[in-house]
């Protein structure tokens, strides 16, 4: 499934209804990975490099994991790069799903995945259970880039298949389609 | 040893290399993001967007083709770019504001947080103050081109964003307690709480809100940053009393100062709290790992029940100052906890405060906001309204000198409504900016007039009418504060009201009484024409009818008809005779509204008269709107029909006689075709 000219590693996995374990295919992977100025203290933030892939029929995908040069010598390329999983109808990795979520820690007890660890779970492969959103309100919670982890610095015509999923996923949810034109005063 | 990193950091700066290793684990921009997107959602915004801006989809409005949430969340990731801003983002609750700035080696090298948020000389990175949002969203509210509006609402949402990051920051531990954090290519000295904050994004899409007590707002104020959103981050109190305190009472960088740490001020002598003696050491076994780890608890001063520190297991056999305290994941998630629901909620606060200003308006005396004559080609346009106003501003009495301008958006439509309700709306809205006025603004009503000179007059052929009224002046400790109404006026609305006393009806047929050669007066045994029966008893037929004095008043069905003369009068008609109509376009706000019409005097064609004639009759307010509905962007019409050449929604006929109304379909098409007599409108 790899391709064999890429590097070892890659984020991948398969993608399934945490419901019915059922494969989800058509749902957009994005890894984005942004830079930021090697002196930071807080600071800004640039957009470096957006990947999408659509899961198979089996729901499998795969990212290579090298976020390409940065040729700037002023900025480097944060190493964790954002990761989502979105599909209409669906909550979204990595702030809804369902699996991996949990690791079990001493005596049973749940501990929550961070999401330098959840990326980490994807470089071994992971399934990723999602689940169906049952109401509106739910529709409607995840109509949005922004609490899908989808920052603002992402230009939207580069993740062109997100977009159009979330517009499915709006339509469903009672909205119009999001407005994603690039006018007025940013840097 | 802090103080060493930031000089050796500094110094790096200058010896930048091509190959910089990328090391860093942090996450940081996106957390800004999603707390400002909560904020949001948990603010007023949509409705204020909705019912007194006229934006059909409130938040979500596309504003320079974004949503209007999407500049405040971007704006508020913008605050941190460039870097040099970044050193204006501290604030020490514990000094005077002017001294409460970011300090390196004892070197203040930012503004207080608090300052900068209102200081109109930002210039690097752009200006985003207070008074810039206020500037920006003046600018917005009475722009007369869709453009200049558009651009100016986009500077207010983002600098909005801006300024509740500043609020976020404040929430910070670091922010508050002079923790610089700087790391070269991510290695260094991040700060903890940030990472941890972008690592575990899902903790503040799922936190509550907790918002201000909004008292705090009134605050005596403080020169160096007059405008009460300072108190947001800072009341003052804690700097005067030195006691910890827990409530929503004060400023969020009280809170995050005396009751947390941040990695490099963990029980530093700099700060008077958190101390050892505010909590309890506890041992709880990691839930993760299983290994024992002790944490101190804080149990007095402030908040309490929840992990303040954890404790290296060398705890006891290092030798100061190597550091044996830190903030592991389990601490950082009881901070996450206590701060994100006030990070989300004083910043929805912030929004609520630049928005709380409310005027109400409601309709003038006479009812109707306008009235104009009617142009052919639909050509005419409304040059005054007028309404009352008032300041129904929640919490804020004081009457209030300023300016006042009224504004009146609405579609132009490509054709003529009045002939086809259905033709095409644009997408771009079009403005009308009336002239403004001093006004003192109070708790009761006023009644203003507001003149629309061309090129602003509001034109009679128009879709989607909404009136805007703006006030900018002192509101309550605020100077230069920015007051909206809104109204959701019914579009222009032709009044119809014609004599059709050419047509009479005689045992179901309709006769032309109109033709006077066929049907001339009737004069008994001399011209019997109009005994159609010819029974000897005549006229069967009556008409045409000459009116003379005639008045049209509206009013509204809550209230009797009133008895419309010289005085008292929406059009007057000198004369009207058949087949003559008059046409008024008014403007007004309910959905149905009556109509008082009166005739001084009339005379029928063979001499009968009457005097005196009242009669009244409820119309429906005319609709050409769009509205949002499940997403989908619908129109709603009133449609018009056709009687006698004229396109009407609807027209009050005055009739020959009685028998009229069965043979009335017959005359929908009869000729001739209504004539249109101008009326004369009451100065204004």
């Amino acid at each position: 499934m790899a391709p064999a000219h890429a590097s070892a590693a890659a984020y991948h996995g398969k993608v399934v209804d945490a419901e019915t374990k059922a494969p989800l295919d058509g749902a957009v992977v994005i890894v984005i990975w942004h830079r930021k100025p090697i002196i930071t203290m807080d600071g800004p933030a640039y957009f470096h490099r957006a990947v999408e892939v659509l899961t198979n029929a089996e729901g499998r995908f795969w990212v290579d994991a090298s976020p390409g040069i940065d040729w700037n010598p002023l900025t480097y390329v944060v190493r964790n790069p954002w990761i989502v999983i979105f599909k209409p109808g669906y909550g979204p990795f990595p702030v809804a799903h369902v699996s991996p979520r949990y690791v079990i820690g001493f005596r049973g007890q749940r501990y929550e995945l961070n999401l330098a660890e959840l990326n980490r779970e994807l470089l071994k492969g992971a399934v990723v259970e999602l689940p169906k959103l049952k109401t509106t309100t739910e529709l409607q919670e995840f109509a949005f880039p922004v609490p899908v982890l989808i920052s603002t610095l992402v230009p939207l015509e580069k993740v062109p298949n997100f977009m159009r999923l979330l517009n499915v996923h709006r339509r469903a949810a009672g909205l119009g389609p999001y407005p994603a034109s690039e006018g007025g005063p940013r840097r | 040893m802090r103080s060493a990193l930031v000089v050796m950091l500094t110094l790096c700066a200058l010896l930048q290399s091509l190959f910089v290793p990328t090391r860093a684990e942090g996450f940081d921009l996106r957390a800004h993001e999603v707390i400002s997107f909560r904020a949001v959602l948990a603010s007023r915004l949509d409705q204020v967007l909705r019912e007194q801006m006229g934006f059909l989809r409130g938040r979500t409005e596309p504003v320079n083709g974004r949503p209007v949430l999407t500049w405040i969340t971007e704006g508020s990731r913008l605050e941190d770019s460039p870097i040099f801003r970044v050193r204006h983002h501290f604030h020490n609750p514990t000094l005077p504001w002017d001294q409460a700035g970011l300090r390196v080696l004892g070197v203040q090298i930012g503004e207080s947080s608090v300052i900068w948020g209102q200081d109109r000389g930002q210039v690097i990175g752009g200006n985003h103050s207070w008074h810039d949002a206020r500037a920006a969203f003046f600018r917005a509210l009475t722009a007369s081109t869709n453009s200049e509006r558009q651009q100016g609402f986009a500077e207010t949402f983002q600098t909005l964003g801006h300024l509740i990051h500043l609020i976020q920051d404040a929430a910070s531990p670091a922010h508050t307690r002079n923790d610089a954090h700087l790391s070269y290519s991510g290695i260094g000295d991040p700060d903890s709480f940030h990472t941890w904050a972008e690592l575990n994004l899902g903790a503040i899409l799922s936190s509550s809100s907790t918002q201000f007590d909004p008292s705090i707002l009134a605050l005596s104020t403080n020169s160096l940053a007059p405008i009460p959103i300072a108190h947001i981050i800072d009341t003052e109190r804690y700097r005067q009393t030195r006691i910890p305190e827990a409530g929503t009472n004060i400023g969020i960088a009280e809170y995050s100062n005396a009751n947390f740490f941040s990695d490099d001020t963990i029980f530093s002598p700099d700060f008077p709290f958190p101390r050892i003696s505010s909590a309890d050491l506890i041992t709880e076994r990691d839930s993760k790992t299983g290994e024992l780890r002790r944490y101190f608890v804080k149990t007095r001063d402030g908040e309490v029940g929840y992990r303040l520190a954890t404790i290296s297991a060398l705890f006891k056999f290092l030798p100061a100052p190597i550091p044996v305290v830190a903030l592991d994941d389990f601490v950082l998630q009881d901070y996450g906890r206590l701060l994100f629901p006030r990070a989300i909620g004083y910043s929805a606060g912030l929004l609520d405060y630049f928005f709380r200003g409310r005027i109400e308006i409601a309709p003038p005396a006479r009812f109707v906001y306008g009235l104009a004559q009617f142009v052919e080609g639909n050509a005419g346009a409304f040059t005054k309204l007028r309404f009352k106003v008032r300041n129904a501003t929640p919490n804020e009495e004081t009457p209030l000198p300023g300016q006042l301008i009224a504004v009146v958006q609405y579609r132009k439509p490509f054709g003529n409504l009045f002939e086809n309700p259905f033709a095409d709306l644009p997408a771009a809205l079009s403005f009308a900016v009336s002239l403004p006025q001093t006004v003192t603004l109070t708790r009761d009503f006023t009644e203003l007039t507001f003149d629309f000179p061309d090129p602003n007059a509001i034109p009679t052929n128009a879709a989607d009418v909404f009136l805007t009224v703006v006030y900018r002046g002192p509101l309550g400790l605020e100077a230069d504060a920015v007051l909206v109404g809104g109204k959701d006026l019914f579009e222009p609305d032709p009044v119809d009201w014609a004599n059709v006393t050419d047509y009479d009806c005689f045992q179901g047929t309709l006769v032309n009484v109109g033709n006077s050669t066929l049907f001339p007066p009737f004069v008994p045994r001399l011209q019997t024409q109009r005994d159609l029966n010819q029974d000897g008893f005549g006229p069967d037929v009556l008409g045409p009818w000459t009116e003379r004095g005639l008045f049209l008043k509206t009013f509204p069905l809550s209230q009797p008809p009133p008895d419309p003369s010289l005085t008292d009068f929406d059009l007057q008609l000198p004369a009207r005779t058949a087949p003559q109509y008059a046409r008024l376009v008014l403007l007004q706000d309910q959905p149905a509204y009556g109509l008082a019409l009166f005739t001084t005097a009339a005379q029928e064609v063979s001499g009968l008269q009457f005097f005196n004639d009242r009669v009244a009759v409820r119309f429906d307010g005319v609709s050409n709107r769009l509205f949002v509905e499940n997403g989908e962007l619908i129109r709603e019409v009133t449609l018009f029909d056709l009687y006698r050449g004229l396109s009407f929604t609807h027209l009050h006929l005055f009739l020959s006689s009685d028998a009229m109304p069965a043979c009335l379909p017959q005359t929908v098409t009869a000729p001739p075709a209504l004539m249109r007599i101008p009326g004369i409108l009451p100065a204004e």
